[in-house]
């Protein structure tokens, strides 16, 4: 993720199977809403990076210490980072991509809202079977923006979340 | 080449425990009701740590191929056609084929084991063990969590794209 903005990013990652159903869906839990500061990104080195649900807590810069894992439409469980139901390899880590953020900005180091309503949910093109949103979002203002895509490189799918 | 449009899908176990997995794996009707219902007669042994990650997991493709195919093969089923019928079926009953009725209406729901200590029958000094299923259209709720008093192990079982997983950590 990276967030090229003036303000906080504060939200949820989710990630859901593609390959038939929604299921396996994870949710970050713990945080449930990851912060990643004003401009932080690939260019200065603070951008998020969660290669799995594992190994996200040690080499992150924004560990999350849980995840909730939904295996049906039945309640789910929590699971910590290390849980091996969650490891990388795994049936769940297999059958799941990232998906998608649902967000708010705000102003650097406060909970005071970013101007224009600069928030929203997004997910990747053709998910919108699993979560209802755009796979981009501009406010009103035109002066903020945000979107979800994936690029592929050496057969290693990449999601991106870009904040503006 | 014939296509078979049954229902039964794939159930693999992964067991990434140091326990041996002694248990029993359930079908039933997948639309309505309970029947018919299939289990394992003899128990099925996974040993430990026998799962995707090194080629030792349990694979039932369907009640029939197993017995050739799987790494742990059950020689006979128990097949429940109704309350007051049930019968032990060979894996290789015509019945029992991939394309046949009980094939084609029931799918994996439920498992009971007793976790052992490695290479014993002894009952591991965790309790780990438990009846445990998915939903299903027996209407017997949905149990598809278990984690030991001591949270050191747990099981969890759930249904990917038509294969149906039983994980034992």
């Amino acid at each position: 993720m990276n967030n090229y903005s003036a303000y906080d990013f504060k939200g949820f990652i989710i990630a859901n199977n593609f390959a038939g159903g929604c299921y396996p869906y994870i949710n970050s839990n713990n945080p449930d809403m990851v912060t990643v500061p004003a401009n932080s990104h690939i260019g200065n080195g603070n951008a998020l990076i969660y290669p799995n649900y594992r190994d996200q807590y040690t080499s992150s810069l924004y560990p999350m210490t849980e995840w909730h894992v939904s295996t049906s439409s039945s309640p789910g469980i929590v699971r910590l980072w290390n849980h091996p139901a969650i490891m990388p390899g795994g049936v769940i880590s297999n059958n799941t991509k990232w998906a998608t953020t649902k967000f708010v900005m705000y102003y650097p180091g406060t909970t005071t809202l970013a101007p224009d309503n600069f928030n929203g949910a997004i997910t990747l093109a053709g998910n919108s079977s699993c979560y209802t949103a755009s796979d981009n979002m501009t406010t009103s203002t035109g002066n903020n923006s945000a979107e979800i895509f994936t690029l592929t490189t050496g057969g290693t799918n990449y999601t991106y979340i870009q904040l503006y | 080449m014939a296509s078979f449009a049954y229902s039964q899908g794939t159930i693999i176990v992964n067991n990434y425990s140091k326990f041996d997995f002694y248990g029993f794996l359930m079908a039933t009707n997948s639309t309505s009701g309970c029947y018919p219902r299939v289990g394992n007669d003899g128990v099925i042994v996974v040993p430990a740590e026998s799962h995707m990650g090194n080629g030792l997991e349990l694979v039932y493709k369907d009640y029939m191929g197993q017995f050739s195919s799987s790494l742990y093969p059950t020689a006979n089923w128990v097949v429940t056609l109704n309350p007051t019928s049930s019968s032990i079926m060979a894996w290789n009953n015509v019945n029992l084929s991939p394309g046949g009725t009980i094939a084609t209406t029931t799918k994996w729901y439920a498992t009971k084991f007793d976790m052992m200590d490695a290479g014993t029958t002894n009952s591991s000094t965790e309790n780990f063990r438990a009846n445990m299923n998915i939903a299903n259209a027996c209407g017997t709720g949905i149990n598809n969590y278990f984690v030991t008093s001591s949270g050191n192990n747990s099981a969890e079982m759930f249904t990917i794209s038509g294969i149906t997983y039983l994980q034992l950590y």
